[in-house]
């Protein structure tokens, strides 16, 4: 019997993957209570260093071309196509999911990536804005930096 | 001294067959009545190629339609945008491939095929694969319809990028297609449909008939044709359109060109020289927008000229397959005749010719970049498409002059401005009867801008939007 | 040698405002156009024959620099040694034309040297920044100059330029030329440092190389190499035009010297392939051209002992210097 490699769960930040600077993790069971993974339990200063890290890299990114961003998008859906059976998993160990209910949650995943990405490049097209009478011509700018908060079944804040 | 030694792009990086027949319903037909294809560069032959029969026409149009009803249109636009991702992607992983085939068979450096062609011909398949699921969103309204097949037929001078033109379009609306390529340059084409093999795309959507002018009419004539799709010159954009006038057919043209590169006094004038020799040098002047009339303001013409000629010096002419030619060979002995008829015609009617001291191999169709300085809006020259790296030399004294001028033609594809005033190009871009308006800068492409002319330069736009609007009903 | 006049070229008496003038009327400079040119020429594919003549030329054209605050006589001795003879495992490679040093090493350095063909080049007039009196730049230069320094390397006063005072900026070239000056007749040689990053637009990068010109610099350089953006492929093509131009009009031949953030043999061999197709064969010569560099050098010999042995080489195949 070969004994399996444990997957480490960290924080991905600035593109890196540190644990929290508050050294906490929690316990992360599966959906039978069987226990899973060690979490690192990001505290307010690791969020403010990943709106931090957000912020520096945003000018970068709007800065790119809509062709390359479309482009990186795509490629998130490749990878993530290629490493589906361990989103399925997971996917399953956490929520107890059948197999193709997992399967579908990851196909929906990768499509909306798909989607995404083909949108870069005609945003402006469609929602851009030109006055024909006296300009201006503008273009679209991003808005801000959103924040995500996901809500757990379990209703915890992240 | 620095000479550039020989920077030769390997020739095996690509594998022609012996020969090629038809690429109908997903599989390719047996050789028949074939053709020689050759590279213009050494006259050396390359493949043998089909010419394609009414009855060839036939079975790929069937094939198209079958497809269409049977499989594509039952498709959801997610689904098509991820066959046209995967065939983008291949064109990504063959792309060397692909540029050293492009330069092959028309002649074009395989610097441009490398870093212009190939590179647009991705993008544009990357680009409307995006839209195949985003229909709602191209001003139609919700759900709109594609034809159903679309005869497309294609031109010499960018083999390949024209074919994506044409056909990344037409399967994100929904349509399928049959698709002649120039005979003198069918390779690429016949690579692209081993890629839709590789990419699975199911069988019928694509369909590559090649031949010569008769394969092309039979296709435009054929009664299960909804739409065509033409890009070449006007005198056979103008047949195309008398041939379905009277039927449901709709057509989009994209014709020749005669464009005007208008440059100020106060032009930044070492950069308005780069943009006056890709204007015209580029693809050897085989472009349909090519900026083939200099219009300069006469204050600034001797100086321009002086730097022109002197930029012109450093043209690299030669083997194609050297990553250091700025310009290859001429894409056939016919192009080239005419070439040399029009410029010899520009010369009794008065102007001046001058070329760089350009040594030329001797075999291949071969051309100088070529300048005919004098020239007046009467001349031929000035009036009809030459096609090839010659460029006509007119001057103008005030703005208004310099608009009329670039006007007084019976195209209108595209035209560049060359000025610091930057009020300026905003008012001349709106005179100026051209699709296309380039500013401080010359023949730049992007699958996001629609391209296309006015009057006899055609209509319909390819790329952006607009491009999509001409794959589906309601849009005309 | 033909000897300018500035008057004749400007049309008029030289004051703040007919200089304004003059270099406002130049043509301008169109940002994407010239970037893509230089992207372009970029793409040259410089191989075999054509390389190894690349690679010597680029060294044969490098000021081997070392301009940091500690400096010692140890470091500029181990640096002119290393000019001498750059890669002991081959004879055959080329010296760089010069040695640039702050200019109290430049004794340091012309001991070291020797008698031979190696120039020593002081930076001077308050190098990096420029900001000294007139009276104190003057006395830098003039101390470099009796140290025994062949050529002067000078900052031009971008406050000054960018504030409008051309006059300014014309007058202290000129007064630096005369400070290098020689008692038997001779003079160093003047080179004139644009400080590119600072200027920031091309029209000023090729206004201010015409004032220098004008004022009479032998060279034009790009940088001191001390601020953020220094040498860059279309500055230096910018400047090429420039000195073409300046040829074209009055007959006198004007160098031009990168400097600052070239490093590799790659690099070296993109700003050769522009000096060939902008400003042409007459400046590819040590006399014309200069690589202000410091790290270029181990890289090419890396690049030439590659071609002469077919194997890729590594650090501990060149000296550190």
């Amino acid at each position: 019997m070969r004994l399996e490699v444990k997957k480490t769960y960290k924080l991905f930040i600035g593109g890196k993957f540190p644990r929290s600077e508050s050294g906490r993790v929690y316990k992360v069971n599966d959906h039978k209570g069987e226990f899973l993974a060690n979490v690192a339990k990001a505290s307010r200063k690791d969020s403010r260093d990943a709106v931090v890290a957000a912020r520096a890299a945003q000018s970068g990114w709007a800065g790119a071309t809509a062709y390359n961003r479309g482009q990186i998008l795509y490629r998130i859906a490749e990878m993530l196509e290629g490493r589906r059976e361990q989103f399925v998993e997971e996917i399953r160990a956490l929520t107890g999911k059948t197999d193709k209910q997992a399967n579908l949650e990851v196909d929906q995943a990768i499509d909306s990536f798909v989607w995404h990405a083909g949108w870069t490049d005609k945003i402006e097209s469609v929602a851009g804005n030109m006055n024909p009478v006296a300009g201006p011509f503008l273009t679209s700018q991003p808005t801000s930096q959103p924040a995500l908060l996901q809500p757990l079944r379990r209703k915890r804040r992240l | 001294m620095f000479e550039y030694a020989p920077a030769p792009e390997s020739k095996d990086l690509v594998k022609f067959q012996d020969s090629y027949g038809h690429f109908i319903g997903g599989k390719f037909t047996k050789p028949s009545a074939t053709y020689q294809t050759i590279n213009p560069a050494t006259e050396q032959y390359l493949a043998a190629i089909s010419h394609g029969t009414a009855k060839d026409v036939d079975a790929a149009v069937k094939a198209a339609r079958n497809a269409y009803e049977k499989t594509w249109s039952k498709l959801d636009g997610a689904t098509r945008g991820k066959y046209l991702y995967r065939i983008a992607r291949i064109i990504q992983e063959r792309a060397r491939e692909l540029a050293v085939a492009e330069t092959l068979n028309n002649g074009k450096p395989i610097k441009e095929t490398r870093d212009v062609d190939i590179p647009l011909v991705a993008s544009w398949f990357f680009y409307y694969a995006g839209w195949a699921d985003k229909l709602d969103y191209a001003g139609l309204g919700p759900n709109p319809a594609a034809h159903g097949v679309a005869a497309q037929i294609v031109p010499w001078n960018f083999p390949l990028m024209m074919l994506a033109w044409k056909i990344a379009p037409a399967l994100a609306a929904g349509n399928t297609v049959v698709l002649k390529p120039a005979e003198t340059t069918p390779l690429t084409a016949l690579l692209f449909a081993e890629i839709c093999q590789q990419a699975e795309l199911p069988d019928g959507v694509v369909n590559i008939v090649t031949g010569f002018g008769d394969t092309g009419a039979m296709l435009v004539d054929h009664k299960d044709v909804n739409k065509v799709a033409f890009t070449g010159s006007t005198d056979v954009g103008r047949l195309i359109a008398k041939q379905i006038a009277g039927t449901n057919k709709k057509a989009t043209l994209e014709l020749g060109g005669k464009a005007a590169n208008i440059v100020f006094e106060d032009a930044a004038l070492d950069q308005a020289v780069e943009g006056i020799v890709t204007g015209i040098f580029f693809n050897q002047g085989h472009v349909c927008c090519a900026g083939s009339r200099l219009l300069v303001q006469e204050s600034v013409q001797d100086v321009l000229l002086k730097k022109l000629k002197r930029r012109m010096e450093t043209i690299r002419l030669g083997d194609p397959m050297d990553k250091n030619t700025d310009i290859g060979a001429i894409n056939s002995k016919a192009q080239l005749t005419k070439i040399e008829k029009l410029v010899k015609q520009g010369v009794k009617e008065g102007g001046e010719r001058w070329a760089p001291n350009c040594p030329m191999p001797k075999n291949g169709f071969w051309f100088a970049p070529t300048l005919i300085t004098g020239v007046s809006p009467a001349n031929t020259v000035a009036r009809e498409e030459i096609f090839g790296p010659v460029l006509s030399v007119m001057t103008f004294r005030t703005p208004a002059e310099a608009v009329a001028k670039a006007n007084n033609s019976p195209y209108g594809l595209s035209a560049g401005i060359w000025t610091e005033k930057g009020s300026r190009i905003l008012k001349l871009a709106d005179q100026l009867n051209a699709g296309v308006v380039w500013a401080n800068t010359y023949n730049q492409f992007d699958p996001a801008s629609p391209f296309g002319g006015f009057k006899e330069s055609g209509y319909g736009r390819e790329g952006g939007r607009h491009g999509l609007l001409s794959y589906l009903k309601g849009a005309n | 040698m033909p000897i300018i006049d500035p008057e004749a070229i400007v049309g008029s008496r030289i004051t703040n405002q007919s200089l304004s003038r003059w270099l406002h009327s130049l043509p301008g400079v169109d940002k994407v156009g010239l970037e893509a040119r230089a992207a372009a020429l970029s793409t040259r594919s410089i191989k075999t024959t054509s390389k190894a003549w690349a690679l010597d030329m680029a060294i044969s054209m490098m000021d081997l620099t070392t301009l940091e605050g500690a400096d010692t006589r140890e470091r500029v001795r181990s640096l002119c040694l290393k000019a001498l003879t750059p890669d002991p495992d081959d004879l055959t490679t080329p010296q760089p034309a010069a040695i640039c040093v702050y200019g109290d090493m430049v004794k340091h350095a012309k001991e070291a040297l020797g008698k031979g063909k190696i120039q020593v080049a002081a930076v001077a007039t308050a190098f990096p920044s420029g900001r000294a009196s007139l009276a104190v730049k003057l006395l830098d230069t003039k101390d470099a100059v009796n140290a025994g320094a062949d050529e002067i390397d000078m900052v031009i006063d971008r406050g000054a330029f960018l504030s409008g005072q051309y006059l300014e900026v014309y007058k202290l070239i000129q007064a630096v030329k005369k400070a290098c000056e020689r008692k038997d007749g001779s003079h160093a040689h003047l080179k004139v440092i644009l400080e590119t990053g600072e200027l920031e637009t091309y029209d000023n990068i090729r206004r201010a190389s015409y004032l220098a010109m004008l004022a009479g610099a032998d060279f034009i350089k790009t940088s001191t190499g001390k601020v953020s953006v220094n040498a860059t492929l279309p500055t230096t093509l910018l400047m090429l035009e420039a000195v073409r131009d300046w040829y074209d009009e009055t007959k006198i031949q004007i160098g031009v010297k990168p400097a600052g953030g070239i490093r590799t043999s790659k690099d070296a061999i993109k700003y050769l392939v522009v000096v060939k197709e902008i400003a042409g064969e007459k400046w590819l010569t040590p006399k014309y051209f200069r690589f202000g560099a410091s790290s270029l050098l181990n890289d090419v010999l890396m690049q030439r002992q590659k071609l002469s042995t077919g194997h890729y080489s590594g650090r501990d195949y060149v000296s550190v210097d």
